[in-house]
Order: structure tokens, then C-alpha cells, then sequence
């Protein structure tokens, strides 16, 4: 206990000399109270945050630069529409498509509204740059890749970034933000996307988590759907050291649609906790979840699933699942599906499954002629298609095949051929 | 083809199921295993496939590949399968995620290779394929879906022979193909079965009903009780089963 | 029909039987503790337990991590300890104050000789302590112990030490420790080995008496190959204020042996308003310590103002095996927080969760479980099933699944869905001329009948007796 009073002094300490704005001041306030989460509050019950708040670390933003080659290598085939370094936006590389407007601000635009917890706040006090998108009224840019990376000077320090797209009525919105770094040293990213989603809108959000192996990645969606509009969101994590993904979706007009995917595939000791939260504010909106997890080594995945449907939110719709694969012995699995209706007429369904790959499965593929060694991999590839399917952007899925299949699947297959 | 004596095999901690088959299957011939619930009509499919849930505790199968008789019971299903075997399932697997083409394409080639053939590309697949959906009367569209997921009870089994089709097998064990089929699907099912059917291989085809036998018209009919084969015929053996049931045969046991 | 017609219509039970009873002073202190062991003429070892628990529930806070509203609890201002003034020595049942024969015959159990129920023997728990047992001796001749645990401690220490606190230690949680130190009474049961308990035991609850905490504890022990049904049912008189009912029920079930627990929980809910009704905080949790064991736990959990309550179960033998099969009914302005732990720590332990939750009103109904695997438990096998439905649109339902898994062969599988009674169905049954109360007591019925039909028969008819007299009045 002593230790946590002392981190969050060290984290104080260094935020006095910082110059606040008034929302950050509130934020400030907050998290002087409330301290960094600790296993003891129900939704940080699975994760331990103090490691990677070391004393020495260094809350301000630090300056860093990449070369083209390094920037090049990082994007792995990726044309970047932006590129924010150490959390800021780097012009050289910035490309936007027609139909977008783009804004720098040193103050937040966003949802004041929103609950946030700890980590949030931090984020909204030591955000230097606040960066908005507009994806304008009727318009359909085409992707927006937003690369997110971190030089070495970002060691031992956190980086705190801040995204706010508003996808305005009737236009068709691809994002997808990539966090990576060059340097596999202890980092602590630290960044929030804010979406509002306008009536008849769609939108699909892509994340995806390659960060170094000893950083820390601490991400936060926020959004708000409103009528007849569509949200899909992707959080794709097979990197970093730990890594919380909060996702948090407000359905707040009839016919407004979340689909929240994701997928997390994990080795080492690698920890990942994704914990989603889904509010159902107003009749006949719509829900649907799919998170997969492959975990390996001694890798811990959790996923908590928190559906609210409110008071008279009739006619909603809502289902979820968590699938978790366990490769090794020691893998560790926790799953939380959450469900709270308070009102009479709807149709929710949650479902939770870990195991191994089924016998059955792998029965049905041998008696075809396929060796044990392919029916596991082909199962395998199967168990995570289904839940990159999800994702609407072809080129984007196409990129998350690529890395899953070829990098990540590389070593497993390593590893089987010894085994065999 | 194939010589089974006096097989005895139980679920792995559990009960015997068989208790001493005796089955010789020929080529070009078919033989239809009758019998009613539980008596282990879909577990013998499942033995000869090498299904792993089973434990043979007794007796042999022996195979004939190329005129050397091989002990089947030594390979893993999946060798059996690239030697001819191939069962059809009564509840063909859902695997989501798996598309139908890719999986067909992988266990095509894996037979080619174990047998010396030559593997084949996506495209001279897709285009072998062709005719095998035509046969089935199946969209292509099929192919382009994950395994069996979502499929009806129908297309699950025309799937089912879509791939007896493609794997050209030498024994195919039908586990109650029949069930679950309208009488369309049955019959395009059946098309299916006797277009593959040639004297060179065998059918086993293990079902309740006599209906499907009217569309695949068996050589031998055997009643299977109790794990025993407890009477052996030809099809009229079927007619006089769907008339009479089966207690008349059981209960003198 | 009047207001108070009608309540009395829905809670049979809600009478008070005047009698005089042996009071403790309000309030709990090391001194209570100390009257209730010297009261029961207890042993040091035993004194010494309550007192430990007693130090440490005072570090104690009270829990506030279930979804439920608790008003605060003045627990100085509670009897501790409340019994009916008797005959100092009862040599049979014909001396038991014919006042509290009477009582338990109104309940439905009738004790005396010539009435009682044929087939289940009946410990009969009235405030503080056990008042009678039927067909002790009938369970004496084939070795089966059956009597209040008081009895049990003077009569049968080795056992009583034994596994007395082995499943839920004091420090469990705040009511386990509370309970420690003031049980009062409960039923104990040892099935000898190799005993197939010749009928069914059953433990009748009444808290009869004001302001008074009910604190009892049962301990089951089966021993190697035995087999026990248990029974347990709970009522209490209708009153404006609350109370306090903080249980803890024990089993340990050795190698091949089998305990069937089951609970028809009809404690006083309070009326419309939500005022009076029983707080209904229960430890239960059975260990399978043999290999092959098997505990199951159904309950049927109609009454009560609040309920907390998650009978568990560590699996701890291998290949031993448990279930929990659950109704938990809410209508007024009930709160019900139930559920199950299993926990998994032998080698091919499977466990089973059945649970289905019905909210009416102004109700708050909510399943809370944890299936945990430990890193030992290889093959582990749970299947889950939580399903809620709503009736009425300002209840609520919610489902809090806890799932832990560390070893890799285990398979975990849950499903949960919630749901309201479809107009289809509705509309399919009263077109066949039902009205609208035989519909949805139809449909209820068969949105249970899987925990239904894992009840004994009686138990079973009187389950389905309870849910539609519950739901009777909260139909609009």
C-alpha cells in the first residue's frame, strides 16, 4: 500500500508543474483522488498497473524522430495517412484524403459527459496535442490509417495521445490506428479515441496493438452512436507487455448498432485485458460481440463484457461472446460477461467458452486425410478467421492476416515441428 | 477390400460396444449395417475410420491396398483416410472460421501426395470441382463458406458426398446419410453415391431406415444387435425389417 | 378484497406464535459470546472458536461488492440469543410445549408421533434452537446420526471438531465470521460409510421471535459410499422491520459419497412497499474431499427482502463432481444476489450451473457465480447456464459470471440470455383457452423445470405452489 501511495505522489509531484487546463484540472482532481487503479476496484480486478509506474518514470512528452527507413519498416506495407511520434503528429507524413478536416488543439474538444476512470484522467491531463478529425456529412474518404509510434527517447516515460473523430450523418468512415515502436524497451503509451457516430453514419475503427515487449499500452475508445448509425470497432492486440484496452460504446439513438470485435493473441508472459462496456440508452438498439482469444506460454487474457440495457430501452438486442483457446499449460484465461437489463422486452444472450481445440473437430479433418499437425494448425487459423471476418475494410484485414499468419503463426508452427 | 474378425472395441473407461464382428466387403460391392438404437451400427463406421474415442480390445481389420493386406488398425485416421477410407458423417462437424474450399483443397492434395499423385493448384481445383457440385446439384457458393457452419441438415450431408465425391475413395462408411433428408435432398444424395459407386470400390452404409435403401440399393444387408451381427441377407432382409421391426430378430437373441 | 387480505394471501406464514422465550440482552459482545457457549454447556475448544471469530469480525466491514441496496444493520441493536422457555430435559416429543407443536403443525410439519410426515425425518429449528427431531431412533439402528448440533457437540465431539469450520473458516466473510461466534443451533447428519440414508433429513427454519438474529449452522458429513437427501425450508412471521438470518451450512463428502441438498427458501419478503422481510445472508459450501464425490446444491429462493447467497462447491477428490441448480423468484421490492463458486481443484472434476432467475415489479434479480480452475485440475469439465426473465418493465435482471482458468485441458462453457415472456407464447396458450395467470404460471414452470425436476417429488409440488401464489399478484 505504501509503495502505490508513493508511486501516485511521484505522478503528482511532477503533474504540479504542469499547466492545466480547466477540464484537465477536473481531471487532476479526480485523479488525486482516486490514484492509479489497483486490483482491488471491480473493473481493474485482473490487472496490476503499479509495474509499469516505476518511480523514475517521467510523465511529460518527450521529443524523438524517426528516419523515412524507420517509419517505412514500421508501417509494414501500410500508406500511413498520419503519423503521430511520441504522441505528437509528425507533418512530413501527413496525407489526408479529401473530405477530412483536421484540427491540432492543446485543449479537449471531446464528450465532457463521459465517466472515466483513472488512467483516463491522466490521459486528459498530460495530453500536450488534441487532435480532431471531421469526416464531413455525406462523404466517404476511404481509410485512414493513423500510425502511433514511439522513439527511443520515450523509454521510461508515458506518452499520452488523444484522437476525437466526429463521423458526421451519412458519410462512411475506415480508421484504423496501428501503435508500434521501433525499440522493445519499457514504455507507457497512454491514448484515447474518441468517436461520435451521426445519424445513418458508418464506421469502422481498427486497432491494432503491436507494441514493443516490455511496454505497457494503456488505450481507450470512446463512442457514441446515434440513430441508424453503425459503429464497427476491431481491437486487435498481439503486442506489449500488458495492455488495457477499454472500449466504451453508448447506443444513445433508436436503430444505432455497435459491433465490437477483437482479438488477442498472446505468448510469453504477456497480459492483455480488454474490458468493454456497452450502453444501451434508448429502445431497438443493437449490440453484437465476438472477442477470441489464442493464448499461449504463460500468457494471461481477459476479457470483461459489460452490456447495460437502461430503463425503457425496450426492443434492444444484444449478444456477446468470448472464445479463449488455451495453447499451453500455463496459459491463464479470465472471462467476465456482464449483463444488466432494466428493462422488460429485450433479447440478450452472453456466452463464455476456454478450452483447447475440440476433439471433434480435429477428428472430422483427420478422417479427410489431414495430418494431426495440420488439422491443429488449420483449426487454429480457423478460431482466429472468424473473428478477423469481422472486420469490414478488406485491406486492413488483409494486413492482420498477414502479421498473424506469417510473424505470430511462425513460431507456433516452430514450435510443433519440435514438438513432433 | 476389407476383412474384419471378431472385432471387440469399447469407449475408452467404458462399456463394450462390439462384441466379435465378422464383415468381409469385396470391391464393387455394397452392404448396408441395419440394426436399432444403440447396437453399434455408427460406432463400427467410426472403429474403421479410426475415430480416437475407441479402443479396439479385440480382433483385426485387415485392408487390402493394391493386393497386400495391410493392418488397418495401425494407422491414425488420418493415414486410413489418405488410404481410401472415408467415413460420412451422421453429424457432419460445424467449423467456423475454416472455409469449405480450403479445407477440401488441403485433404484433396494430402491424398494426391500419400497416393503419388501430383497436387493440384486453387485453380485446377476449382475447376475439378465443377462437376462434382453439378452432380450434387450444389452452388459454388458453397465453397466460399466456413465448414458446415450454418449449413442445413441437407447441405451438411451433401457435403458430406461432396467430398466422398472429390476424395474418390476405395471403402466410404455412410454413417445414416439419410437422416434428416427431405426426400429430394435424399434422392439427390443418393445420385450422388451411385455415380461414385464402380466396381473397383465399396459402400458401407450404415442406417435405421430402409428408405434410403430403396435409392441405394444394397448386395448385403446385415442386422446389427448387441454388437453382434446377429443375421446376415440380401435387400429383402431390409423389406422384411421395415415390415416386421426389429424385435422379432432381437428377442431371440 | 382488502390490502391486508390480499398480503395474507400471498404469505401463509406471516403469523406469530405468542410464547415465552429466554432472551439475551440486545447487543453483541465478548460477554454474549460467552453466555451462548456457557448457555450450551460448551466445550473450551468451542468457546474458544466463537471467541477467535468474534476478535476477528470486529476487524471486520461489512461487504458492499454485491449488487444490492442494504440499509445498515445496527447490530448492537439485535437479540443474539432467543429460545422457548422449556422443561430443562425432554424425554420425548410429547413434552415439547404444545404451543410450538402446534406452530410447526400450522407450517405444514406436523412432529408428533401419530402425525408426522412419513418418510422424512424433521429436525424443527424455532428461533435459536432445535426443538425437536423426528425418527431419531429409526436413523440410530443403521448408524445414522441426526440431531441439533448442539446435541452433536455434546454427544459426538470427535466428528463435530473434526470438520466443524473445515469448508468455511471463520475469516470466510463478514457473516461467516458473525456466525462463529454466535451460532446458535442447526442440525448436524453423519451418514456412516457405506449407508444409504434409509429417508430423507429435513430441517425446518422458523424465526418466530422480534429483533431477534437467527444464526444457525448445519453440518453434513458423509462418509466413504454413503448417500444422504437433504431437505431444508425456511419461514418466518409477517412483520414491519427487519431481520437477520445469517446461516452457514456445511458438507463434506468423503470418497464415492453423494449429498443432495435442497432449499425451499420462503423467508418473509417484506410487503409491497419493501418494509419488514427477512436479510437473508448464507454461507453454504460443500467440499467434495474424496475422489468420485458428488454434492449438489438446488434451491429454490422465493422469499427473503434481500438474499446473498452463493452455495459452492470445491472440488477438491478426483473426478468428483458438483451442481448447483438454482430459482431464484424476486417480486415487490426484493433483492436477491445468488449464486454458485465452483471451484476445481482435482483431476477430472466436473461441475454443472443451472440457474434461472425471474423478476417481477420492482425486484432486483441477480446471478453472481464463479467457476474457477486451478492449475491441478486436469480435464476439468463446467457447463454453465444462466438465464433470466423479466416480468414487467421496472425490475431488473442482471448476470456477473466469473470465469478463472489456468490449466489448459479444462473445458469451460457458459451460456446466459434474458428474456421476457414472448406475446407468441402468450397468445399461442390463452388462444387454447387459458387465461392469463394459468399462461404465464405455464410458462414459468417451464422456465424452471430443469431445477424442478432435480427436487424430491414433495418439495417439488410445493416449489411450484410457492412461484405461482408469488406471481399471482404480480401480473398486470
Amino acid at each position: 500500500m505504501k509503495e502505490r501511495e508513493e508511486l501516485n505522489k511521484n505522478i503528482l509531484d511532477q503533474m504540479m508543474s504542469l499547466n492545466l487546463s480547466s477540464d484537465a484540472q477536473k481531471a487532476f482532481d479526480r485523479f488525486k483522488l482516486q490514484g492509479l487503479p489497483h486490483k482491488k476496484l471491480e473493473d481493474y480486478k485482473y490487472t496490476n498497473v503499479d509495474a509499469f509506474f516505476p518511480k523514475a518514470l517521467n510523465i511529460k512528452a518527450v521529443a524523438g524522430e524517426l528516419t523515412n527507413d524507420q517509419v517505412t519498416k514500421l508501417a509494414r506495407g501500410i500508406k500511413p495517412q498520419l503519423v503521430l511520434i511520441n504522441g505528437k503528429v509528425s507533418n512530413e507524413y501527413s496525407n489526408l484524403p479529401d473530405g477530412v478536416e483536421f484540427q491540432i488543439s492543446d485543449s479537449f474538444t471531446g464528450n465532457k459527459d463521459f465517466p472515466t476512470d483513472s488512467l483516463e484522467d491522466l490521459n486528459l491531463i498530460l495530453t500536450e496535442q488534441f487532435i480532431k478529425l471531421t469526416i464531413k456529412k455525406d462523404s466517404s474518404p476511404g481509410i485512414i490509417n493513423i500510425l502511433h509510434l514511439n522513439t527511443a527517447e520515450a523509454i521510461n516515460s508515458v506518452g499520452a495521445s488523444r484522437l476525437l473523430v466526429n463521423i458526421e450523418a451519412n458519410s462512411v468512415a475506415r480508421i484504423a490506428e496501428y501503435f508500434n515502436s521501433p525499440d522493445q524497451g519499457s514504455y507507457n503509451r497512454n491514448h484515447m479515441t474518441e468517436l461520435t457516430v451521426a445519424k445513418n453514419a458508418n464506421a469502422e475503427h481498427v486497432k491494432v496493438v503491436t507494441e514493443g515487449a516490455e511496454s505497457f499500452h494503456f488505450g481507450s475508445v470512446k463512442a457514441t452512436v446515434e440513430a441508424n448509425a453503425c459503429l464497427h470497432s476491431f481491437t486487435f492486440t498481439t503486442g506489449g507487455k500488458l495492455s488495457r484496452n477499454n472500449i466504451n460504446i453508448d447506443l444513445v439513438g433508436a436503430g444505432a448498432r455497435g459491433e465490437v470485435n477483437g482479438l488477442y493473441a498472446l505468448r510469453g508472459s504477456q497480459q492483455c485485458d480488454n474490458f468493454s462496456h456497452i450502453n444501451h440508452k434508448v429502445e431497438r438498439t443493437e449490440s453484437e460481440q465476438l472477442f477470441k482469444a489464442v493464448l499461449d506460454d504463460v500468457s494471461h487474457g481477459i476479457f470483461t463484457g459489460k452490456i447495460i440495457v437502461h430503463r425503457d430501452a425496450q426492443l434492444v438486442d444484444s449478444s456477446q461472446l468470448n472464445k479463449n483457446l488455451l495453447l499451453s499449460k500455463k496459459a491463464h484465461a479470465d472471462t467476465r460477461p456482464q449483463l444488466e437489463v432494466y428493462a422488460d422486452d429485450v433479447k440478450c444472450a452472453h456466452g463464455a467458452t476456454v478450452g483447447q481445440l475440440s476433439e471433434e473437430e480435429l477428428f472430422y479433418l483427420e478422417s479427410r486425410a489431414i495430418s494431426p499437425r495440420d488439422a491443429k494448425i488449420m483449426l487454429c487459423h480457423g478460431f482466429v478467421q472468424e473473428a478477423l471476418d469481422k472486420i469490414k475494410h478488406v485491406e486492413t484485414k488483409k494486413y492482420l492476416e498477414n502479421l498473424l499468419y506469417t510473424e505470430y503463426e511462425e513460431d507456433i508452427h516452430q514450435r510443433m515441428r519440435e514438438e513432433a | 477390400m476389407i476383412e474384419i474378425k471378431n472385432l471387440h472395441a469399447k469407449v475408452e473407461d467404458g462399456d463394450e460396444i462390439l462384441r466379435g464382428i465378422n464383415l468381409t466387403i469385396k470391391p464393387g460391392e455394397v452392404h448396408a449395417i441395419m440394426g436399432p438404437n444403440g447396437s453399434g451400427k455408427s460406432t463400427l463406421a467410426k472403429v474403421i475410420a479410426g475415430h480416437p474415442a475407441f479402443e479396439v480390445t479385440e480382433g483385426t481389420i485387415q485392408y487390402d491396398v493394391n493386393n497386400k493386406l495391410t493392418d488397418l488398425l495401425e494407422f491414425e485416421a488420418y493415414e486410413r483416410a489418405q488410404k481410401g477410407i472415408f467415413l460420412g458423417f451422421q453429424y457432419p462437424v460445424e467449423i467456423p472460421g475454416v472455409s469449405n474450399f480450403g479445407f477440401l483443397h488441403e485433404s484433396f492434395n494430402e491424398v494426391c501426395k500419400a497416393q503419388g499423385v501430383n497436387e493440384v493448384t486453387e485453380e485446377e481445383f476449382r475447376e475439378f470441382l465443377k462437376p462434382k457440385l453439378d452432380l450434387l446439384e450444389m452452388n459454388a457458393s458453397f465453397l466460399d463458406r466456413p465448414v458446415n457452419t450454418g449449413f442445413s441438415g441437407g447441405e451438411k450431408k451433401k457435403n458430406e458426398i461432396l467430398q466422398m465425391a472429390v476424395l474418390n475413395p476405395r471403402l466410404s462408411l455412410l454413417d445414416e446419410t439419410d437422416s434428416g433428408l427431405d426426400i429430394d435432398a435424399l434422392k439427390i444424395v443418393s445420385k450422388g453415391v451411385n455415380a461414385i459407386k464402380n466396381k473397383y470400390n465399396a459402400v458401407l452404409l450404415v442406417t435405421h431406415y430402409q428408405r434410403l435403401l430403396d435409392y441405394i440399393v444394397p448386395d448385403y444387408v446385415h442386422v446389427l444387435s448387441n454388437g453382434q451381427i446377429i443375421k446376415s441377407g440380401g435387400k429383402e432382409l431390409a423389406l422384411e425389417l421395415e415390415e416386421k421391426g426389429y424385435d422379432w430378430l432381437t428377442k431371440v437373441q | 378484497m382488502s390490502q391486508s387480505d390480499l398480503q395474507g394471501s400471498e404469505y401463509k406464514y406471516g403469523f406469530y406464535t405468542d410464547i415465552e422465550t429466554e432472551d439475551f440482552p440486545k447487543g453483541l459482545n465478548e460477554d454474549i459470546v460467552r453466555r451462548i457457549s456457557a448457555k450450551k454447556e460448551e466445550p473450551e475448544w468451542l468457546l474458544d472458536y466463537r471467541l477467535k471469530a468474534f476478535r476477528h469480525w470486529k476487524t471486520l466491514k461489512h461487504p458492499n461488492w454485491a449488487k444490492l441496496d442494504i440499509p445498515a444493520i445496527d447490530f448492537e441493536d439485535l437479540y443474539y440469543y432467543s429460545a422457548p422457555k422449556k422443561k430443562p430435559e425432554l424425554s420425548s416429543l410429547e413434552e415439547v410445549d404444545p404451543e410450538l407443536l402446534a406452530t410447526f403443525e400450522k407450517l405444514g410439519i406436523p412432529l408428533g408421533e401419530q402425525k408426522r410426515i412419513s418418510g422424512v425425518a424433521v429436525d424443527a429449528v424455532f428461533d435459536s434452537v432445535s426443538v425437536a427431531t423426528t425418527y431419531k431412533e429409526d436413523l440410530e439402528k443403521v448408524g445414522v446420526i441426526f440431531c441439533s448440533i448442539s446435541e452433536a457437540v455434546k454427544d459426538h465431539p470427535e466428528l463435530v471438531k473434526k470438520y466443524l469450520g473445515t469448508v468455511v473458516p471463520y475469516t470466510d466473510n463478514f457473516y461467516a465470521a458473525l456466525n462463529c461466534a454466535v451460532f446458535s443451533d442447526g442440525s448436524f447428519v453423519y451418514i456412516p460409510k457405506g449407508v444409504t440414508c434409509p429417508m430423507d433429513l429435513s430441517t425446518y427454519f422458523r424465526i418466530n421471535a422480534k429483533e431477534t438474529g437467527q444464526f444457525e449452522r448445519t453440518l453434513v458429513v458423509a462418509d466413504e459410499g454413503s448417500f444422504v437427501n437433504y431437505l431444508e425450508g425456511c419461514t418466518a412471521p409477517q412483520r414491519d422491520e427487519n431481520q437477520l438470518h445469517a446461516a452457514i451450512v456445511e458438507l463434506v463428502a468423503l470418497d464415492d459419497a453423494t449429498i443432495r441438498y435442497s432449499t425451499v427458501q420462503n423467508w418473509y419478503a417484506g410487503d409491497k412497499d419493501g418494509k419488514g422481510g427477512i436479510y437473508n445472508f448464507v454461507t453454504k459450501r460443500g467440499n467434495c474431499l474424496g475422489k468420485n464425490s458428488n454434492i449438489s446444491w438446488t434451491q429454490v429462493e422465493a422469499g427473503s427482502a434481500i438474499t446473498w447467497k452463493y452455495p459452492g462447491c470445491n472440488l477438491i477428490g478426483d473426478n468428483s463432481q458438483g451442481s448447483f441448480y438454482s430459482v431464484a423468484l424476486t417480486n415487490h421490492k426484493m433483492q436477491a444476489d445468488t449464486g454458485t463458486k465452483m471451484v476445481h481443484i482435482g483431476k477430472n472434476t466436473k461441475s454443472t450451473i443451472i440457474s434461472k432467475g425471474i423478476s417481477a415489479e420492482e425486484s432486483e434479480n441477480n446471478y453472481r457465480g464463479l467457476v474457477k480452475i486451478m492449475p491441478s485440475a486436469d480435464g476439468a469439465k463446467n457447463y454453465s447456464q444462466c438465464d433470466s426473465m423479466l416480468v414487467g418493465a421496472a425490475c431488473s435482471a442482471n448476470t456477473f459470471p466469473y470465469i478463472d482458468v489456468k490449466n489448459n485441458t479444462a473445458t469451460v462453457e457458459h451460456e446466459a440470455s434474458t428474456t421476457k415472456i414472448s406475446e407468441d407464447q402468450l397468445f399461442y396458450l390463452q388462444s387454447r383457452g387459458m387465461d392469463m395467470e394459468k399462461c404465464i404460471s405455464m410458462i414459468v414452470n417451464g422456465f424452471c423445470s430443469q431445477v424442478f425436476k432435480e427436487l424430491p417429488l414433495e418439495f417439488s409440488v410445493e416449489a411450484v405452489k410457492l412461484l405461482e401464489l408469488k406471481l399471482e399478484n404480480s401480473i398486470g
